[in-house]
Protein backbone atom coordinates (compact mmCIF):
# COMPACT_ATOMS: atom_id res chain seq x y z
CA UNK A 1 0.00 0.00 0.00
CA UNK A 2 1.37 3.39 -1.02
CA UNK A 3 0.53 5.48 2.04
CA UNK A 4 2.02 8.61 0.51
CA UNK A 5 -0.36 8.45 -2.45
CA UNK A 6 -3.34 7.82 -0.21
CA UNK A 7 -2.37 10.79 1.96
CA UNK A 8 -2.06 13.08 -1.08
CA UNK A 9 -5.42 11.90 -2.47
CA UNK A 10 -7.12 12.45 0.91
CA UNK A 11 -5.52 15.87 1.23
CA UNK A 12 -7.03 16.87 -2.13
CA UNK A 13 -10.43 15.23 -1.80
CA UNK A 14 -11.42 15.72 1.85
CA UNK A 15 -11.66 19.56 1.77
CA UNK A 16 -13.83 19.43 -1.37
CA UNK A 17 -16.18 16.86 0.17
CA UNK A 18 -16.29 18.89 3.39
CA UNK A 19 -17.24 22.01 1.40
CA UNK A 20 -20.05 20.17 -0.43
CA UNK A 21 -21.25 18.62 2.82
CA UNK A 22 -21.43 22.07 4.39
CA UNK A 23 -23.36 23.26 1.33
CA UNK A 24 -26.00 20.57 1.90
CA UNK A 25 -26.70 21.96 5.38
CA UNK A 26 -27.75 25.29 3.84
CA UNK A 27 -31.13 26.05 2.32
CA UNK A 28 -30.47 27.56 -1.12
CA UNK A 29 -33.96 29.08 -1.25
CA UNK A 30 -33.38 31.04 1.91
CA UNK A 31 -32.51 34.67 1.39
CA UNK A 32 -31.64 36.17 4.76
CA UNK A 33 -33.27 39.50 5.44
CA UNK A 34 -32.01 41.99 8.00
CA UNK A 35 -35.53 43.42 8.53
CA UNK A 36 -37.26 41.05 11.00
CA UNK A 37 -36.86 42.46 14.50
CA UNK A 38 -36.16 45.94 13.17
CA UNK A 39 -38.53 48.89 12.84
CA UNK A 40 -40.56 48.69 9.64
CA UNK A 41 -39.61 51.37 7.09
CA UNK A 42 -42.31 54.06 6.94
CA UNK A 43 -44.54 54.30 3.87
CA UNK A 44 -47.26 56.51 2.45
CA UNK A 45 -49.12 54.87 -0.41
CA UNK A 46 -52.28 55.68 -2.38
CA UNK A 47 -55.22 53.27 -2.44
CA UNK A 48 -56.00 51.90 -5.92
CA UNK A 49 -58.50 49.19 -4.97
CA UNK A 50 -60.81 49.80 -2.04
CA UNK A 51 -61.33 46.35 -0.56
CA UNK A 52 -64.70 45.11 0.67
CA UNK A 53 -67.14 45.82 3.48
CA UNK A 54 -65.66 46.93 6.80
CA UNK A 55 -62.13 46.56 5.45
CA UNK A 56 -62.71 49.06 2.62
CA UNK A 57 -60.80 52.31 2.21
CA UNK A 58 -61.59 54.99 -0.37
CA UNK A 59 -59.67 54.89 -3.63
CA UNK A 60 -57.20 57.78 -3.73
CA UNK A 61 -56.78 57.92 0.07
CA UNK A 62 -53.28 57.53 1.43
CA UNK A 63 -52.33 54.76 3.82
CA UNK A 64 -49.48 55.68 6.14
CA UNK A 65 -47.64 53.26 8.36
CA UNK A 66 -47.54 55.73 11.25
CA UNK A 67 -51.37 56.06 11.18
CA UNK A 68 -51.68 52.37 11.93
CA UNK A 69 -49.73 52.21 15.20
CA UNK A 70 -51.36 49.74 17.58
CA UNK A 71 -52.45 47.43 14.78
CA UNK A 72 -50.95 44.25 13.41
CA UNK A 73 -50.18 45.01 9.77
CA UNK A 74 -50.00 42.37 7.07
CA UNK A 75 -48.22 43.99 4.15
CA UNK A 76 -48.32 41.81 1.05
CA UNK A 77 -46.39 42.74 -2.10
CA UNK A 78 -48.03 41.36 -5.25
CA UNK A 79 -48.40 41.92 -8.98
CA UNK A 80 -50.83 40.88 -11.70
CA UNK A 81 -47.98 39.21 -13.61
CA UNK A 82 -46.96 37.10 -10.62
CA UNK A 83 -48.18 33.51 -10.75
CA UNK A 84 -47.52 32.49 -7.11
CA UNK A 85 -49.58 35.54 -6.06
CA UNK A 86 -52.63 33.71 -7.41
CA UNK A 87 -51.94 30.80 -5.07
CA UNK A 88 -51.88 32.90 -1.92
CA UNK A 89 -54.68 35.31 -2.84
CA UNK A 90 -57.59 33.33 -1.37
CA UNK A 91 -55.73 32.78 1.92
CA UNK A 92 -54.95 36.48 2.32
CA UNK A 93 -58.50 37.58 1.46
CA UNK A 94 -60.00 35.03 3.84
CA UNK A 95 -57.62 35.86 6.70
CA UNK A 96 -58.26 39.61 6.31
CA UNK A 97 -61.99 38.87 6.79
CA UNK A 98 -61.27 36.47 9.66
CA UNK A 99 -59.28 39.10 11.57
CA UNK A 100 -61.61 42.00 10.65
CA UNK A 101 -62.80 42.43 14.25
CA UNK A 102 -59.25 42.37 15.63
CA UNK A 103 -56.80 45.32 15.52
CA UNK A 104 -55.31 44.23 12.19
CA UNK A 105 -54.82 45.83 8.80
CA UNK A 106 -54.15 43.87 5.62
CA UNK A 107 -52.66 45.85 2.73
CA UNK A 108 -51.76 44.68 -0.76
CA UNK A 109 -48.91 46.62 -2.33
CA UNK A 110 -48.96 46.50 -6.12
CA UNK A 111 -45.38 45.99 -7.23
CA UNK A 112 -43.98 46.93 -10.66
CA UNK A 113 -47.41 46.95 -12.22
CA UNK A 114 -50.05 49.37 -13.49
CA UNK A 115 -53.13 50.10 -11.41
CA UNK A 116 -55.32 49.07 -14.38
CA UNK A 117 -53.66 45.65 -14.63
CA UNK A 118 -53.95 45.25 -10.86
CA UNK A 119 -57.68 46.05 -10.90
CA UNK A 120 -58.27 43.63 -13.79
CA UNK A 121 -56.47 40.92 -11.83
CA UNK A 122 -58.59 41.56 -8.72
CA UNK A 123 -61.73 41.23 -10.87
CA UNK A 124 -60.44 38.04 -12.40
CA UNK A 125 -59.67 36.59 -8.96
CA UNK A 126 -63.20 37.35 -7.77
CA UNK A 127 -62.32 40.33 -5.58
CA UNK A 128 -59.92 41.22 -2.78
CA UNK A 129 -61.27 41.78 0.72
CA UNK A 130 -58.62 44.29 1.80
CA UNK A 131 -57.36 47.49 0.15
CA UNK A 132 -54.55 47.57 -2.41
CA UNK A 133 -52.13 50.46 -2.78
CA UNK A 134 -49.69 51.41 -5.51
CA UNK A 135 -45.96 51.85 -5.00
CA UNK A 136 -44.64 54.47 -7.40
CA UNK A 137 -41.09 53.73 -8.60
CA UNK A 138 -41.05 50.74 -6.18
CA UNK A 139 -39.63 52.96 -3.44
CA UNK A 140 -41.45 51.12 -0.67
CA UNK A 141 -40.48 47.76 -2.18
CA UNK A 142 -36.80 48.77 -2.10
CA UNK A 143 -37.22 50.13 1.42
CA UNK A 144 -38.48 46.69 2.43
CA UNK A 145 -35.61 44.93 0.64
CA UNK A 146 -38.04 43.18 -1.69
CA UNK A 147 -36.42 40.31 -3.57
CA UNK A 148 -39.46 39.39 -5.64
CA UNK A 149 -43.20 38.87 -5.40
CA UNK A 150 -45.01 37.63 -3.48
CA UNK A 151 -43.47 38.69 -0.20
CA UNK A 152 -45.39 39.34 2.99
CA UNK A 153 -44.33 41.36 6.00
CA UNK A 154 -46.13 41.15 9.32
CA UNK A 155 -45.58 44.24 11.42
CA UNK A 156 -46.39 44.28 15.13
CA UNK A 157 -48.32 47.09 16.89
CA UNK A 158 -45.09 48.84 17.88
CA UNK A 159 -44.04 49.07 14.23
CA UNK A 160 -41.45 46.31 14.33
CA UNK A 161 -41.21 43.67 11.58
CA UNK A 162 -42.35 40.46 13.27
CA UNK A 163 -42.14 38.16 10.26
CA UNK A 164 -41.18 38.11 6.62
CA UNK A 165 -42.56 35.45 4.32
CA UNK A 166 -40.81 34.88 1.04
CA UNK A 167 -43.09 33.33 -1.56
CA UNK A 168 -46.77 32.51 -1.22
CA UNK A 169 -48.12 32.86 2.28
CA UNK A 170 -50.65 30.34 3.64
CA UNK A 171 -53.53 30.55 6.11
CA UNK A 172 -51.47 28.50 8.60
CA UNK A 173 -48.54 30.92 8.50
CA UNK A 174 -50.80 33.97 8.77
CA UNK A 175 -52.76 32.49 11.69
CA UNK A 176 -49.60 31.42 13.53
CA UNK A 177 -47.81 34.77 13.22
CA UNK A 178 -50.80 37.11 13.56
CA UNK A 179 -52.13 35.17 16.56
CA UNK A 180 -48.77 35.18 18.30
CA UNK A 181 -48.39 38.94 17.74
CA UNK A 182 -51.94 39.55 18.99
CA UNK A 183 -51.27 37.43 22.10
CA UNK A 184 -48.01 39.29 22.78
CA UNK A 185 -49.88 42.55 22.33
CA UNK A 186 -52.63 41.53 24.79
CA UNK A 187 -50.14 40.43 27.44
CA UNK A 188 -48.13 43.64 27.02
CA UNK A 189 -51.38 45.58 27.43
CA UNK A 190 -52.35 43.83 30.65
CA UNK A 191 -48.82 44.23 32.01
CA UNK A 192 -48.84 47.97 31.42
CA UNK A 193 -52.31 48.46 32.93
CA UNK A 194 -52.14 49.60 36.57
CA UNK A 195 -53.51 47.11 39.10
CA UNK A 196 -56.75 48.32 40.68
CA UNK A 197 -56.83 48.43 44.46
CA UNK B 1 -33.09 51.01 -7.91
CA UNK B 2 -30.85 53.01 -10.23
CA UNK B 3 -33.16 56.03 -9.97
CA UNK B 4 -33.08 55.72 -6.19
CA UNK B 5 -29.26 55.64 -6.19
CA UNK B 6 -29.22 58.70 -8.47
CA UNK B 7 -31.70 60.55 -6.24
CA UNK B 8 -29.73 59.71 -3.13
CA UNK B 9 -26.49 60.91 -4.73
CA UNK B 10 -28.23 64.14 -5.76
CA UNK B 11 -29.48 64.54 -2.21
CA UNK B 12 -25.83 64.57 -1.12
CA UNK B 13 -25.42 61.04 0.24
CA UNK B 14 -22.02 59.43 -0.17
CA UNK B 15 -21.62 56.08 -2.02
CA UNK B 16 -20.80 54.45 1.33
CA UNK B 17 -23.99 55.76 2.92
CA UNK B 18 -26.02 54.48 -0.03
CA UNK B 19 -24.35 51.06 0.16
CA UNK B 20 -25.06 50.95 3.91
CA UNK B 21 -28.74 51.74 3.18
CA UNK B 22 -29.03 48.83 0.74
CA UNK B 23 -27.26 46.45 3.12
CA UNK B 24 -29.62 47.50 5.95
CA UNK B 25 -32.64 46.65 3.79
CA UNK B 26 -31.48 43.64 1.77
CA UNK B 27 -28.57 42.20 3.68
CA UNK B 28 -24.99 41.84 2.58
CA UNK B 29 -25.68 39.84 -0.59
CA UNK B 30 -26.95 42.97 -2.32
CA UNK B 31 -23.32 44.15 -2.66
CA UNK B 32 -22.49 40.98 -4.62
CA UNK B 33 -19.11 41.15 -2.91
CA UNK B 34 -18.79 39.03 0.23
CA UNK B 35 -16.96 40.61 3.14
CA UNK B 36 -13.59 39.09 4.13
CA UNK B 37 -14.85 37.61 7.39
CA UNK B 38 -15.47 34.10 8.70
CA UNK B 39 -15.96 31.42 6.09
CA UNK B 40 -15.95 34.06 3.34
CA UNK B 41 -12.16 34.25 3.70
CA UNK B 42 -12.06 30.85 1.97
CA UNK B 43 -13.67 32.43 -1.11
CA UNK B 44 -10.71 34.74 -1.46
CA UNK B 45 -7.97 32.43 -0.21
CA UNK B 46 -8.92 29.27 -2.09
CA UNK B 47 -8.24 30.51 -5.65
CA UNK B 48 -4.84 31.89 -4.61
CA UNK B 49 -4.05 28.66 -2.79
CA UNK B 50 -5.07 26.56 -5.82
CA UNK B 51 -3.04 28.64 -8.31
CA UNK B 52 0.08 28.57 -6.12
CA UNK B 53 -0.43 24.86 -5.39
CA UNK B 54 -0.85 24.17 -9.12
CA UNK B 55 2.34 26.00 -10.03
CA UNK B 56 4.28 24.14 -7.35
CA UNK B 57 2.87 20.83 -8.60
CA UNK B 58 3.76 21.60 -12.23
CA UNK B 59 7.33 22.67 -11.32
CA UNK B 60 7.75 19.55 -9.21
CA UNK B 61 6.48 17.22 -11.94
CA UNK B 62 8.36 18.89 -14.80
CA UNK B 63 11.61 18.71 -12.86
CA UNK B 64 11.03 15.05 -12.13
CA UNK B 65 10.20 14.25 -15.74
CA UNK B 66 13.20 16.14 -17.15
CA UNK B 67 15.70 14.85 -14.55
CA UNK B 68 18.32 12.75 -16.32
CA UNK B 69 17.96 9.13 -15.44
CA UNK B 70 20.32 8.55 -12.53
CA UNK B 71 20.89 5.00 -13.51
CA UNK B 72 21.95 6.33 -16.88
CA UNK B 73 20.97 4.91 -20.18
CA UNK B 74 23.80 3.46 -22.02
Amino acid sequence: VNWKRIAIALFAVVPVIALFAFGFTRNPAEIPSPLPGKMAPPFKLAVVASGEGVLAKSVGDTIRLRDMAGKVIVLNFWASWCLPCRTEHAALSAMARYYADKPTQFIGVLYNDSAAAGLRWIDEMGGMSYPAVTDVESRTAIDYGLYGVPETFIIDPTGRVAHKELGPVTEEILRRVVDSVLVAMASADSASRPIKK
Amino acid sequence: MRTLVRDKLRAGETPDQIKAYFVSRYGEWILLEPKMTGLNVALYALPVFLVVGGIVLIVFLVRRWTKPDEAGVA
